[in-house]
């Protein structure tokens, strides 16, 4: 499996979308680069901190939004390079922030190679190890529910950025959320096109930094209030 | 049962149906569906059990009053307005993604050679 592993290495894309990470997404790469993998595509989305700074210090591929369109948005556009670049069998998309351990890509492309899955979902809640808030779960509880009852299927830790994708799943899912709400609606659609879905464990690190990033239930509760005042209000 | 009781939960059930499949499709985000739906089936239920609820309405917030057919009718349609301005501004926030995609990529992946 290893030797698999090593010698698909540069017909993997990584995709690491970011917005105003100056401070992680360095640590994301080299820890990427040190598994051994070669290509790196940053979706740099609209960030208007240091983070252009410290990507021109790294060997990576970068693509910029020139406004911030959101994390689905950015993800999406790292998967349209990855469709029209036929040199790549796989793309990762994982997150800029260091909440995922890049030393878990190597595992989940190992599973997807080994179980022949179209669409494999890094999982949070099958690490026993890992420390996630409550909040976070039930969040993720809410989410996985009403994704589940969207895709007439069960779903699982709905919520998790961190996707390898095979050609074909990136063909036949195209993400049209701006938002955190792109990762439901990734599974939504992969049930929908009856893709082989499966799900690894993911150690994550919820640090102080990294606290109030990201999907969780102050942000879908701000994001309802949000629409609601925008619609009152503003029109 | 009057008309409107018929006509107000036709169109509750229509667009509950319309707002999850906008949702599988992914056009509308999980909280924008939940809204929808949850104010679309008030609507059919309080036209289907119009004294029911305004009489516990009435009785949690203190109104008594036979002007309640015209704050509901009022409500229903500004709802409806929203739900079609909701609908254009999504359609314009797609467009500007498209657009913002469309010239970072155009542009190419800026290729950075240090380490």
């Amino acid at each position: 499996m290893t030797s698999m592993l090593t010698m698909d290495k540069d017909a993997v894309l990584i995709i690491i979308p970011v917005y105003n990470e100056s401070k992680r997404v360095g640590q994301v790469i080299e820890s990427v680069i040190d598994l051994g993998f070669k290509n790196i595509l940053v979706v740099d989305d609209g960030s208007i901190d240091q983070t252009q700074k410290e990507l021109n210090k790294h060997p990576v591929m970068v693509l910029s939004h020139i406004i911030n369109r959101g994390v689905g948005a950015a993800t999406e556009t790292g998967l349209e390079f990855f469709r029209r670049s036929r040199q790549y069998l796989l793309a990762v998309t994982i997150d800029g922030d260091m909440q995922h351990s890049p030393e878990d890509i190597g595992h989940m492309i190992s599973q997807h190679m080994e179980q022949n899955a179209e669409l494999t979902m890094g999982n949070r809640f099958l690490q026993k190890s890992n420390s996630i808030p409550w909040t976070r779960k039930l969040y993720n509880l809410i989410a996985d529910i009403v994704t589940s009852i969207m895709s007439m299927s069960i779903v699982r830790d709905s919520q998790s950025g961190f996707k390898v994708w095979s050609r074909q799943a990136a063909v036949l899912i195209h993400i049209d959320q701006n938002g955190y709400e792109f990762c439901s609606e990734v599974a939504i659609k992969a049930h929908q096109h009856k893709l082989k879905i499966i799900q690894v464990p993911i150690s994550v690190t919820y640090n102080k930094d990294v606290k109030g990033k990201g999907q969780n239930l102050k942000e879908g509760v701000k994001t309802f209030f949000n629409l609601i005042h925008h619609f009152i209000f503003k029109h | 049962m009057e008309i409107y009781q018929i006509i107000v939960p036709g169109i509750s059930i229509v667009s509950v149906i319309y707002m999850i499949r906008q949702n599988t499709s992914g056009n509308s985000t999980l909280f924008e569906t939940l809204f929808w739906v949850i104010i679309w089936l008030s609507i059919g239920l309080l036209a289907v059990f119009p004294d029911t609820i305004t009489y516990f309405m009435s009785s949690l917030l203190g109104i008594k009053s036979n002007v309640n057919t015209a704050i509901f009718m009022g409500l229903a349609i500004s709802i409806l307005i929203h739900f079609r301005t909701f609908a254009v501004i999504k359609k314009q926030n797609k467009a500007l993604t498209d657009l913002v995609r469309r010239l970072a990529l155009n542009q190419g992946p800026k290729q950075n050679t240090s380490s």
